[in-house]
């Protein structure tokens, strides 16, 4: 037998009353309450990569459930309290590589908070680029297992777009890595296919030990800017063009109606000044209400007993919804992508100036604070991320506002959009007890299915999702299952949740609308016709491994079949984070196969050309500047750099002027992208065929194998 | 108590990144908002006094919680209330300044270094010995508020200088004027010693007294460049074996 007495570990009471939490809000409610919580057997602090091992191995030989513990800020209950588990903490996998200057990457423990690190970074010169609200109080391990997304996702991307490597341990394979190898990073190499697997796996499977992670330098500029936009419609309207022209800004948000009122935030600019516009409305309605005598601390609970009168009443005032827009990095990116961006959205709404966006700015960690006045006075408060692709979010949002407001109060934002879609992130209030609290998440996720949105964009699934999560993902499952076999064949990594089969649900339909910029295309080879028209020109699908992409490329967005006869539609918007990506497990087991991919709008296109020593190198170059081709590569010697949509002639003098000697302006080709898995070289290799700004890449060779 | 410590208790635990002992432990029950969870069990009745006490010797009292709430949760001063019913502790009562001049020494240990303070400013140095470093473990216990009224008086028109965090904290709540000598002499302080605007390298006099294995690991992550400008810093390390100069070894070997 194995034993795990050499690692540090405690079994005291308050060690494991420390360890019977996440955020979940159910938890949050039954501690409030002072319900008892599950708590752990066992708490241990491995320090390495063979302690985790020797953990693991003995929780697997002993039948006892592990759970994989960061900072315990999931709100959908991965990394809850387990009656008679053992719990792995893993904040003493801490240590921060320095950042390599030459690939722009940086090794990270799984521990990290998420805040140090970003100070580690800026100490040096760099960022992330990951700032979620909860970036005070996660870890880099917790960002990847659940698949994080920070507020300027429009610049750095998702968390899994920042990671080209990870090192993971479980009971099956011992430890290894996947993408990237690092430093510290075990020497037994996983297949490819791991990456997808791990990421969104929850600990279901292995435990995250380390990544490395891409990291830029710090931006020099900034622009942010608030808008009025006269309705929710109207203001999807200006996202889609804003993001279908290539503009790329780092932030856009939208607060609907109610979020909007209740924040305090819309004003009309003659307004703005005034002390009470920074003080939002329910803090205002507290502060008033609260010092009437008898009512304090209750001064929510009437309100929070109506919960259909309140959201009447709530939609009869709120008029009028605030965007928020801004781009970082580069002074002259910047520039010209705001001054495009900024008469784009006026064509739509009223500027408000600079103030609403620097508010949001300043006050962008904040908004989890405003969850505890609820829960003090006599309701709960939660929430809850969806994505869709553009044509189907009206329908997500006006059905999980019509399913919820009977049981709580409910609001939304909008926070991470996309050129194929947009993510929603509703926020609710009730009062009740854990029967209100299900059924108001019952009602909500029905309606998101129903829909033909996928149930979370960025906070994962954990308990509260695992059943909608496997009645979305259908057949597919099978992908993880398998996974899970070889990983973890006794099944005590992090058991009943992710996903927890139930009732089968069909997939909805998958039509079109022009607003989707999508096309339909088949996974394999890419014909020409399709590369002329899609966003991103594969050679084939699926595209290539993500360290081997831009942070900004998407692949293939939904991709349909059947497995075993039963239909299954994955992808469901333009970034889903229901568990591990299984698209790949579809197209590899599954029949009647169909694709969506992003669609390039019509409109100014610009290209250029340069004969240089070294166009890679350049071309590279080009990317570190900040800029965004979209068409990128060397065909008979010469690079050519195109860009799309209203910016691109200002795109294309910006990157001209990296080049000595200018890039030549040309008639517009489509220039395919390799898709296949290049190996990392050195950007002056003449096999180069595909550069990020990280490295360059060649193509396989005999040798290599 | 129970408004703010309900706050803390239920917020998503955000201050978590500043805490020095949290990060350097990598205990979960050290975080703050765990520690306030615990206490308002406690007050509710639904946690017993031993594991109260365990999680509020947890704090080190640096304050930085406090310092990088949005809201500004008061939640320092509710552990130090919640320790002095649970694990109260007796402390000196201030002693009289010795000396003249407008520069008072806060004189934490045996070490004597208001002479040669006074050597290298070339001006006169009084100096106050407080073995228990003006009593911080105390705060809020009763005749916590007389202390600080007996500070501000022999104070009063004089600037502290002080090397020690947890006396740092004291002067700061009583309002006084105060600098740390590392200041005082122009040197750079180790990066992990001193940052903020209330500072301690969560020397963690409690985890010394129940806790040695976080103790030892605290330790083992504070030290750097520039010299420890606290003196609670330098003792917790020189406890744990590592070799260190602190603020006050460099003023006296080099005087």
């Amino acid at each position: 037998m194995t034993s795990p007495d050499t690692v540090a570990s405690s079994s005291s009471p308050l060690d494991r009353r420390a360890a019977s939490r996440d955020l979940l809000p159910s938890g949050t409610l039954h501690m409030w309450q002072d319900e008892p919580l599950p708590e752990p057997d066992r708490v241990f602090w491995p320090e390495d990569d063979a302690e985790v091992e020797q953990v693991l191995r003995a929780a697997s030989e002993a039948g006892i459930p592990v759970i994989a513990f960061g900072a315990g800020s999931g709100v959908c209950g991965a990394a809850a309290g387990r009656a008679g588990s053992w719990v792995v903490d893993l904040k003493r996998l801490d240590r921060i590589g320095s950042v390599d200057p030459t690939t722009w990457t940086v090794e990270v423990g799984a521990g990290v908070n998420g805040q140090v690190l970003e100070d580690a970074l800026a100490a040096a010169g760099w960022t992330l680029g990951h700032s979620p609200s909860s970036i005070g109080c996660s870890t880099v391990g917790g960002w990847i297992a659940a698949r994080s997304a920070g507020q300027f996702s429009g610049k750095y991307g998702v968390v899994e777009d920042m990671v080209v490597g990870v090192d993971a341990v479980s009971v099956g394979q011992g430890a290894f890595h996947v993408g990237v190898a690092g430093s510290q990073s075990p020497s037994r190499r996983g297949p490819d296919a791991w990456m997808d697997l791990l990421l969104g796996s929850e600990g279901t499977m292995a435990v995250i030990t380390r990544a490395r992670l891409r990291v830029r330098p710090i931006a020099k500029a900034r622009w942010l800017r608030g808008y009025r936009m006269p309705s929710v419609e109207v203001a999807f309207d200006a996202m889609r063009e804003l993001m279908q022209a290539e503009l790329w800004p780092a932030a856009v948000r939208l607060y609907d109606p109610v979020d909007t009122l209740i924040g305090g935030r819309t004003k009309p600019k003659a307004d703005h000044g005034s002390e009470e516009d920074h003080e939002s409305f329910l803090r205002s309605w507290i502060k008033s209400v609260d010092g009437i005598d008898g009512i304090h601390k209750r001064s929510l609970v009437l309100p929070l007993s109506l919960p259909g009168l309140l959201n009447k009443v709530a939609n009869r005032f709120a008029t009028g919804c605030l965007l928020i827009v801004g781009w970082e990095g580069e002074p002259g990116v910047v520039e010209a992508a705001s001054t495009v961006g900024h008469k784009l959205i006026c064509a739509h709404g009223e500027d408000l100036g600079h103030e609403p966006g620097q508010r949001w700015y300043d006050s962008r960690h904040a908004v989890s604070y405003k969850l505890m006045p609820v829960f003090q006075r006599g309701g709960f408060a939660d929430t809850m991320e969806v994505a869709a692709r553009w044509s189907v979010l009206p329908r997500t949002y006006h059905a999980v506002r019509k399913a919820v407001s009977p049981h709580a109060f409910v609001m939304a934002h909008f926070s991470h959009v996309y050129p194929e879609g947009g993510s929603i992130y509703f926020s609710f209030a009730a009062r009740g007890d854990q029967g209100t609290y299900e059924r108001v998440w019952a009602a909500a996720l029905e309606a998101v299915l129903a829909s033909g949105a996928t149930i979370t964009h960025h906070h994962g699934v954990g308990s509260l999702k695992a059943k909608h999560a496997a009645r979305e993902v259908g057949p597919a499952i099978v992908g993880w299952k398998e996974a899970r076999a070889q990983h973890d064949p006794r099944g005590v990594m992090n058991p009943g949740r992710l996903f927890v089969e139930g009732e089968p649900m069909p997939p909805p339909s998958l039509a079109l609308d022009p607003s989707d910029g999508l096309i339909f295309t088949a996974p394999g080879p890419q014909a020409p016709s399709v590369q002329a028209r899609a966003l991103w020109p594969w050679t084939h699908l699926p595209s290539p491994p993500r360290w081997q992409r831009h942070a900004w490329q998407t692949g293939w967005v939904d991709v349909t079949g059947q497995i075993g006869g039963v239909a299954c539609a994955l992808g469901r918007g333009p970034r889903s984070a229901t568990g591990p990506d299984l698209r790949p497990t579809l197209v590899e087991k599954g029949a009647d196969l169909a694709c969506t991919v992003g669609l390039a709008v019509d409109g100014p296109r610009w290209m250029g050309e340069a004969r240089v020593a070294s166009p890679w190198a350049v071309a590279q170059a080009i990317l570190r500047a900040d800029l965004r081709p979209s068409m990128m590569g060397v065909v008979d010697g010469a690079l050519r750099i195109g860009f799309r949509g209203p910016a691109a002639p200002a795109f294309g003098a910006l990157a001209s002027a990296v080049v000595t000697g200018g890039l030549t302006e040309r008639a517009w080709t489509v220039v395919p992208i390799p898709a296949e898995t290049l190996i990392p070289c050195e950007v002056g290799d003449a096999r180069v065929t595909w550069v990020t700004s990280e490295r360059a890449f060649r193509p396989r060779e005999v040798a290599d194998v | 108590m129970s408004e703010p410590l309900s706050t803390c208790a239920l917020c998503p635990r955000l201050c978590r990144f500043a805490c020095p002992v949290a990060n350097g432990t990598s205990r979960e029950a050290a975080v703050p908002g765990t520690i306030a969870g615990v206490l308002l069990a406690w007050s509710r009745g639904t946690v017993d006094d031993a594991i109260a006490r365990e999680a509020a010797l947890l704090c080190s009292d640096c304050g930085r919680c406090q310092h990088v709430c949005h809201l500004h949760q008061p939640l320092p001063d509710l552990i130090a209330e919640a320790r002095a019913t649970l694990a109260p502790v007796q402390v000196a009562a201030i002693g009289a300044i010795e000396g003249d001049g407008a520069l008072v020494a806060i004189e934490t240990d045996d070490r004597a270094w208001s002479a040669a303070l006074s050597s290298r400013l070339g001006e006169p140095v009084a100096r106050l010995r407080t073995p228990d470093a003006l009593g911080g473990e105390a705060r809020r216990a009763k005749g916590w508020e007389a202390r600080l009224d007996s500070l501000r008086e022999q104070l009063k028109g004089r600037t502290a200088v002080v090397a020690h965090g947890a006396a740092a904290r004291v002067l700061d709540e009583a309002g006084v004027t105060w600098r740390w000598l590392h200041d005082a002499l122009g040197v750079p302080a180790a990066p992990s010693c001193v940052g903020g605007a209330l500072t301690c390298c969560g020397g963690a006099d409690a985890l010394q007294a129940g806790h040695s294995a976080d103790a030892t690991r605290l330790a083992s992550r504070f030290g750097g460049d520039g010299v420890l400008a606290d003196a609670r810093c330098g003792a917790h390390l020189k406890a744990k074996g590592r070799v260190v100069v602190d603020v006050i070894d460099q003023l006296l070997e080099r005087t």
